[in-house]
């Protein structure tokens, strides 16, 4: 079993237990290892998306982590979604046959966080598409960092109606950033 | 948004997950569409006239539309969520639809000649080929609102195993309007029924889970 195996399991299953720092290592574990993974996988096209895959694939983690079950490894299962979203861009992006530019080689090896930052999208701006009280929910407590009851009291809604609101708006969110990505 | 931004707005109080979920949804699922399904039975076809001499045979089929659900039950299960492994569940399915077969080939060729025909086919076109996938669907709807979200990532195969069950489910409902009591035409009709429950699930029900 591999390293990342071990730890990232012990991870997962601290945060299934509602333990949010382990749940933020995960995910931050995860984004370096699906940086590397998109930028190999997309060498031949041009690594511009990758960033975008990484934040598409983390949020659709995020959304489908109550169906991942600790009995079985935690590396499959997210590769298993990261391979999903790279066939899904894949076959929504024309076929390109351009080669890796020499300059760019070093994207090829990159391992590691280091440049986390640019995705050519930006999910700010998405946000403004939803409808105004889920993305004023989203704001609040995923943002601004309310708890959801605080997010509940000043928008004047039920708390189980925040909860609710997050993820349905999380959900069009990631509908829309697939969209948003085909050329 | 850059992605650290990202992760912290996902890891912000998201609290304690449930486990099990996915069992948990899709035998839900399966037990209030299974409920709507026999609920349907007497209002499109009505129960078999001589229910009161036939428990044996109706529990018999009954029995063979569950044998059938469990065998594929677990390729839902395994289907149902992303990463999925699905070779070694396959053998029971498999070994399910070859014995169903052999049972019908055995009756066929020893019913007599004059009653074979009739034993296979109960006069006329079996009508178990469209009940069944009729009454099959409410389950395969049930299952494709428990199933969606919870991130297949072979939705064409997910579809076919939530039509396979839904299929089988039915057979169960369908049991207690069937007037045809033949190994025969269990063994062969119930079948064909299921894998076009399956076949029409892969089709048409793979769409509706892709993400």
């Amino acid at each position: 079993m591999s390293v990342y195996e071990t730890e990232l399991h012990a991870l997962i299953v601290r945060s299934i237990d509602g333990d949010d720092a382990a749940y933020r290592q995960f995910l931050e574990r995860l984004s370096a290892l699906f940086r590397a993974f998109f930028r190999r996988k997309l060498a031949l096209q041009g690594t511009a998306h990758a960033e975008d895959l990484v934040q598409e694939t983390l949020l659709a983690i995020h959304l489908h982590r109550k169906s991942y079950d600790p009995n079985r490894q935690i590396t499959s299962w997210v590769y298993a979604i990261a391979r999903y979203k790279l066939i899904d861009h894949l076959r929504k992006t024309p076929a390109s046959r351009e080669f890796v530019p020499v300059d760019a080689i070093a994207d090829l090896f990159s391992e590691e966080a280091a440049d986390g930052a640019d995705p050519g999208l930006d999910i700010e701006r998405l946000l403004t598409h939803l409808p105004a009280k889920q993305s004023t929910a989203i704001r609040l407590v995923k943002l601004e960092q309310l708890t959801a009851k605080e997010a509940a009291s000043r928008m004047g809604v039920s708390e189980a109606d925040v909860k609710i609101s997050i993820h349905r708006g999380l959900q069009k969110l990631m509908a829309l950033v697939a969209k948003e990505e085909t050329p | 948004m850059k992605t650290d931004q990202l992760v912290n707005a996902l890891a912000r109080d998201t609290g304690a997950q449930p486990r099990g979920l996915v069992e948990r949804r899709i035998v839900i699922a399966a037990a209030i569409g299974v409920a709507a399904s026999v609920l349907l039975v007497p209002l499109l076809f009505g129960f078999r006239s001589d229910m009161e001499h036939s428990i044996l045979p109706v529990m018999l089929k009954a029995g063979f539309g569950l044998a059938a659900a469990l065998t594929a039950a677990p390729l839902l299960f395994e289907l149902a969520r992303p990463n999925t492994r699905v070779r070694h569940l396959l053998p029971p399915a498999l070994l399910f639809a070859a014995a169903s077969v052999a049972i019908a080939t055995v009756a066929f060729l020893t019913a007599t000649p004059e009653g074979r025909m009739y034993a296979w086919l109960g006069g006329g076109v079996p009508e178990c080929l469209y009940r069944i996938p009729l009454l099959a669907l409410p389950i395969a709807i049930t299952l494709v609102f428990a199933v969606r979200g919870l991130g297949a990532t072979r939705p064409t195969l997910a579809g076919a195993a939530i039509g396979g069950v839904s299929g089988s489910l039915a057979a169960i409902a369908y049991a207690s309007c069937c007037p045809m009591d033949s190994a025969l035409y269990v063994a062969s009709w119930y079948l064909a029924a299921i894998l076009f429950c399956a076949a029409v699930g892969g089709i048409m029900l793979g769409r509706a889970l892709k993400w």
